[in-house]
């Protein structure tokens, strides 16, 4: 009984000596980073963000102070629409915002910083949503459901099949009062380009999100290349036409280069959901014409979550469709080009920068990610990926786009769960949002990106004069013009469903990819999948009625 | 007053309710002080289990709820990916039985024969130590060690075998043995803490008089050792075998279940996914709900098979 | 002869270390891999690398702190709650008889039977109903809901206990809760403990609940934190090793100073279940 006892003290001493230790810890090193001053930023902050150091020499991503001269930081000259504002705002932010200053997300927090400076009775508390991106939307659509989302959600890229009326407070009122911060007569009207940002986050005529815009001519995603990698495999030129790219992975690969990176497992799996909603986008344009405009939905060359599963339930949009049937087959070939590994989660170290892919996809909000990495080594560029049919650039070629095809997309979104009424912070939501939206704070935000907000249909020798090599890695952003550019928002999986939706489809074209299953049981499985997804769907908004379809 | 369980007997039992009535006015203090025990059950435990059997036959999205009779059930069948699931579950579970019988038992066993108590202490301690490495560090490690630069190619490269290499969790062929081969040579850890305390337990009398009857140790082992901790096999066994059926945490790790539809998946991650991706609640009760069932049958064969070895042994 | 068994023994002792290297390999490598900085960790990942990187530590303390953090606070209320029901169950259960005695003990030891994973969806449910997602609250009740096998355990050692000291205390006018906290309780404590530590190891172990449950930064715990840590984009692959370094090292610390009551609990703990 004595040992037992004296283990039993022993326990208690070691619970007390983790805490100490914890707490001991917990007082040296401060929770959180003390945030940059805007007000430090140098004198000469109005020079465009162009003139950073190239990547190779510029210190490396993790210290936070080395690279931040590099941002232009002007204050926010706006003052609060209601001084009188006060309580404690919590925000739910894609990741941690303030984690990195070279990130473009970085400029969402320096905004919401300046409001709560504006407000001095606010307190604003940031709550990263952490993981994959397709654990973030899982997160934000099972949060909403189980209202548990706090006051305000900052997020990128919002999908069809997010927008849910019944929980996220409906910004139309709003919309047509003027906006505080704003000299224009209604709030809509602060949106530059015909509030192009609201066009996908409006449902049903019910705007649910507010979003910043990018004045100017970019995508949100191109493709990069390793020009070293191209001329070791002797490709010449960037292709043009999907002939050409198929000859250039054909010849990487031939020559013992890994042609392409694109995961389908992991946190960049998104990058391959992307890729079937581009190439579907030419593959199922009869399809996509056939549910455009049904059920009452507006004939826009967009698709809506309901038209989709009413395309669905038709069997518009089926796997007997020999053009679904051409996406797995152009998919699978594509596959064979993908880099070693691809079925499996990447393993840490990202494979473009370390020079051991020729090509990559990438969002252009990712683009520090490899601007900054130390292990780019080697001469890159960016172009796009071309057309099924025709030459890029031409009439005839059509680029297909993912997300905002070009102008337009300043990628971050802000809603305010209906939660939040409830709580009694709407005046605190509304007034951030109202902030983060108006003129000023625009041209603050376009100031801050990288490049510059700029003059739509501006070369990119225009946008970056003299600096040849931020003029070839964002080339594919800015090429081929707007319109040569093409992003219908058609019939694939991630849009209708959503993203977490799309992890299923992936790992159907796994299975068809890897050989587990050929083409028939693959398809039969993806109709199975759309079947049950518009099922559920149906069953989550029984005022669809579509029992009477 | 309260009674203790020694101090009284009742002369007759009188009627069940009156007695409990009459039970409950005496000790309502005993009552008092089970209750956050049963609250803890009764919301912890038997909501749920009724909760989740009544909602496995509704399609369930936390927004609603809508009654849909067996579908779960008949999706849950129709679906490919199920057999799948079952299927590697079973390799997962016979894999781990043998691997529970042989390599730490070896390893409990070559400790268990050191005459040098010091050195026999020192090696204990050094194979029970991984136990303190949570599962998650040891899955998340093994991870890095599948990669195309992780370390398992980089051994194969440094013994000259780098053409072997591969991308472990990628193959659809190899992936689910990765996930069975981690935590490779099996030895550390609780099964061969428990091996090691069943052996030691045996008494010296009955090893010394087989050494005198000529054992070498082998024999000792299979006719001596083995049969006096075949109980301890047994339930390592069991343990074993239940703690598989429920655990996801390795192929949710590394490989989500992929690649493909089937590669790692196991019936608790089909249950997990349909939560956390689909939101699908009530297709994750109905899988739940399955495995539960199976649980319940392997507990009902184990109960049987018990019973009647303890009647064997009786007669 | 004396030769030979020596040699036996040194045979023995190489097979051990073969096991011993195979056994250790992994982990050593990872905590040879968090100290390396980018360059050394692409280009030999295997074996220490110098200069020793520490910064890996700061970036991955920086974010793992908090985590930690919750998985103490939880790593000790939900066993102190969870024990100290139990034993008072168990304590009323054992010694005295009331209607409905048999009944109850069944009701509650039923939970045994059930492996908690199927508990999953309707938990989780129950979980955002009570409003307690992403909270510490979603980890701590149905933690300290797992009574059943203490319950179990220290029925039976209280059961075993011998009346006549019960008796004595009863004499001298101690009341249920008394004999409880002046007897029972003193005697129990290695076995209390043992469970706690248990509790503890379950815990620390747990990662599908916490990831679906606790995933914010009031509440997610220390393993969903490292892989939170390392699934999305960072510049440093060594600091992700360091965070899996971090997550475990709290546990060696309760280990070194409880190494007995830690190897009782576990294998009390895990034959019962």
């Amino acid at each position: 009984m004595v040992t037992g006892r004296k283990t039993h003290h022993r326990f208690a001493v070691a619970m007390s000596v983790i805490l100490i230790l914890v707490a001991a810890c917990g007082t040296a090193t401060p929770t959180q980073a003390p945030p940059p001053e805007a007000t430090k930023a140098p004198a000469t902050s109005a020079a465009p963000a162009a003139t950073a150091a190239p990547a190779a020499t510029a210190a490396p991503a993790a210290s936070p102070t080395a690279a931040a001269p590099a941002k232009p930081v002007a204050p926010v000259g706006t003052a609060a629409s209601r001084p009188d504002l006060k309580g404690e705002l919590v925000i739910n932010t894609w990741r941690d915002l303030s984690a990195d200053p070279n990130s473009p997300f970085y400029t969402m927090y320096l905004v919401m910083k300046q409001w709560e400076t504006n407000h001095p009775n606010v307190k604003i508390k940031y709550q990263p949503m952490l993981g994959t991106v397709t654990d973030i939307f899982g997160f934000i659509t099972t949060n909403l459901r189980s209202k548990t989302l706090n006051d305000v959600v900052m997020q990128v890229f919002p999908s069809a099949a997010q927008l849910d009326p019944d929980l996220q407070y409906d910004l139309t009122a709003d919309m047509a009062k003027p906006n505080p911060y704003s000299t224009n007569k209604t709030w809509r009207e602060d949106f530059p380009i015909n509030a192009v940002a609201l066009r996908d986050v409006t449902v049903g005529g019910k705007v649910l999100m507010v979003g910043t815009t990018y004045v100017g001519d970019f995508s949100d995603t191109a493709l990069l290349y390793n020009k070293d990698l191209l001329d070791k495999a002797g490709i010449k030129e960037l292709p043009k036409t999907w002939a050409d790219f198929t000859d250039s992975l054909k010849k990487l690969k031939a020559a013992g280069i890994q042609p392409y990176y694109s995961p389908t497992a992991g946190n960049e799996a998104y990058i391959f959901t992307w890729q079937i909603g581009m190439i579907g986008d030419q593959l199922l344009v009869d399809s996509i014409k056939a549910c455009d405009g049904q059920v009452g939905e507006a004939a826009d060359g967009r698709i809506s979550q309901k038209e989709a599963v009413w395309c669905v339930k038709k069997g518009k949009w089926s796997a007997k469709n020999a053009d679904v049937k051409a996406l797995f087959e152009q998919m699978k070939d594509f596959s064979q080009y993908y880099h070693e590994g691809y079925l499996a989660p990447p393993a840490p170290g990202e494979l473009f920068s370390q020079g051991k892919v020729a090509y990559r996809w990438i969002v252009r909000i990712n683009m520090p990610v490899i601007e900054n990495s130390p292990d780019v080594k080697f001469k890159w560029g960016s172009f796009y990926l071309p057309p099924l049919k025709g030459t890029a650039g031409t009439p005839g070629g059509l680029v297909h786009r993912y997300a905002s095809g070009s102008q337009g997309s300043g990628s971050h979104f802000l809603f305010i769960p209906k939660t939040t009424v409830e709580k009694g912070k709407l005046d605190l939501a509304l007034d951030l949002l109202q902030y983060a939206t108006s003129p000023k704070t625009e041209e603050y935000w376009c100031a801050l990106q990288n490049p510059t907000c700029f003059e739509p249909g501006s070369p990119v020798e225009k946008i970056f004069p003299g600096n040849t090599d931020k003029q070839e890695r964002y080339r594919g952003f800015a090429e081929p013009s707007a319109a040569n550019n093409n992003r219908i928002i058609g019939l694939d999986v991630n849009n209708a469903f959503g993203q977490a939706s799309s992890v299923a489809e992936t790992k159907i074209f796994q299975d068809y990819f890897a050989g587990t299953a050929n083409l028939d049981q693959s398809l039969t499985a993806y109709q199975k999948m759309l079947d049950q997804l518009a099922d559920n769907i149906i069953r989550q908004k029984p005022e669809w009625e579509a029992g009477k379809w | 007053m309260l009674t203790s369980t020694h101090a009284d007997s009742p002369p007759k039992p009188p009627a069940p309710f009156t007695r409990f009535a009459r039970s409950l006015s005496r000790n309502w203090q005993l009552y008092i002080l089970i209750l956050p025990s049963l609250l803890f059950s009764a919301i912890f435990f038997y909501y749920p289990i009724t909760s989740g059997f009544y909602h496995s036959f509704t399609y369930w999205d936390i927004k609603q709820t809508v009654w849909v009779g067996l579908e779960n059930y008949a999706r849950l069948l129709d679906d490919s990916s199920t057999p799948a699931a079952w299927r590697n579950m079973a390799v997962i579970l016979i894999s781990n039985m043998l691997i529970v019988c042989i390599f730490p038992l070896f390893g409990a066993v070559l400790v268990v024969r050191l005459r040098n108590a010091a050195l026999q202490y020192w090696w204990r301690i050094l194979f029970v130590l991984p136990i303190i490495v949570p599962a998650t560090v040891t899955v998340f490690v093994w991870r890095w060690f599948y990669g195309l630069d992780g370390g398992l190619n980089q051994i194969l490269r440094m013994i000259n075998l780098g053409a072997l290499g591969k991308i472990w969790l990628g193959e659809p062929s190899y992936a689910l043995a990765a996930i069975i081969f981690v935590g490779f040579p099996w030895v550390a850890g609780l099964n061969f803490l428990i091996y090691v305390a069943a052996l030691q337990s045996i008494s010296q009398e009955i090893l010394d008089s087989a050494k005198v009857d000529g054992a070498d140790s082998f024999k000792t082992f299979f006719f001596i050792e083995l049969p006096l901790i075949r109980n301890q096999v047994l339930v390592l066994i069991t343990l074993t075998f239940i703690y598989y059926l429920r655990s996801f945490d390795a192929p949710l790790i590394m490989t989500n279940g992929g690649p493909g539809t089937a590669g790692t998946l196991v019936p608790g991650l089909q249950m997990y996914r349909a939560v956390r991706d689909d939101l699908d609640l009530g297709y994750g009760s109905a899988i739940g709900m399955v495995l539960f069932a199976a649980t319940l049958i392997f507990t009902a064969i184990n109960f049987y098979i018990s019973r009647r070895q303890a009647k064997g042994e009786s007669s | 002869m004396k030769l030979r068994r020596h040699f036996d023994q040194i045979i023995i002792n190489i097979i051990l270390v073969v096991i011993a290297v195979f056994t250790f390999v992994p982990l050593l490598t990872l905590l040879t891999l968090s100290f390396k900085d980018i360059d050394q960790f692409n280009n030999q990942p295997m074996g220490l690398s110098f200069p020793l990187n520490f910064q890996n530590y700061a970036m991955a303390w920086k974010f793992m702190q908090d985590p930690l953090w919750h998985n103490i606070i939880v790593g000790i209320t939900a066993p102190a709650l969870s024990i100290s029901m139990a034993a008072i169950t168990a304590f009323v259960l054992a010694r005295f008889n009331f209607a409905g005695r048999p009944l109850l003990f069944g009701v509650l030891l039923l939970s045994l039977l059930v492996p908690n994973t199927i508990l999953f969806v309707p938990l989780f449910q129950l979980i955002i109903q009570i409003g307690a997602q992403n909270t510490l609250w979603a980890l701590i009740l149905p933690y300290a809901a797992n009574q059943a096998l203490t319950i179990f355990v220290t029925h039976s050692f209280y059961k075993d206990m011998p009346s006549e000291m019960f008796d004595a205390a009863k004499m001298d006018g101690a009341n249920t809760l008394d004999s409880f906290f002046y007897i029972a309780l003193p005697l129990s404590t290695p076995i209390l403990s043992a469970m706690a530590i248990f509790q503890v190891w379950l815990i620390w172990n747990d990662y599908a609940w916490p990831s679906l449950v606790a995933n914010s930064n009031e509440a997610r715990t220390a393993v969903t934190g490292l892989i939170y840590f390392n699934d999305f984009s960072r510049p440093e692959p060594g600091a992700g090793m360091a965070a899996a370094v971090l997550a475990a090292l709290p546990m060696l610390v309760l280990f070194i100073f409880t190494m007995r009551t830690f190897v009782a609990g576990l294998t009390a703990g895990a034959i019962k279940e």
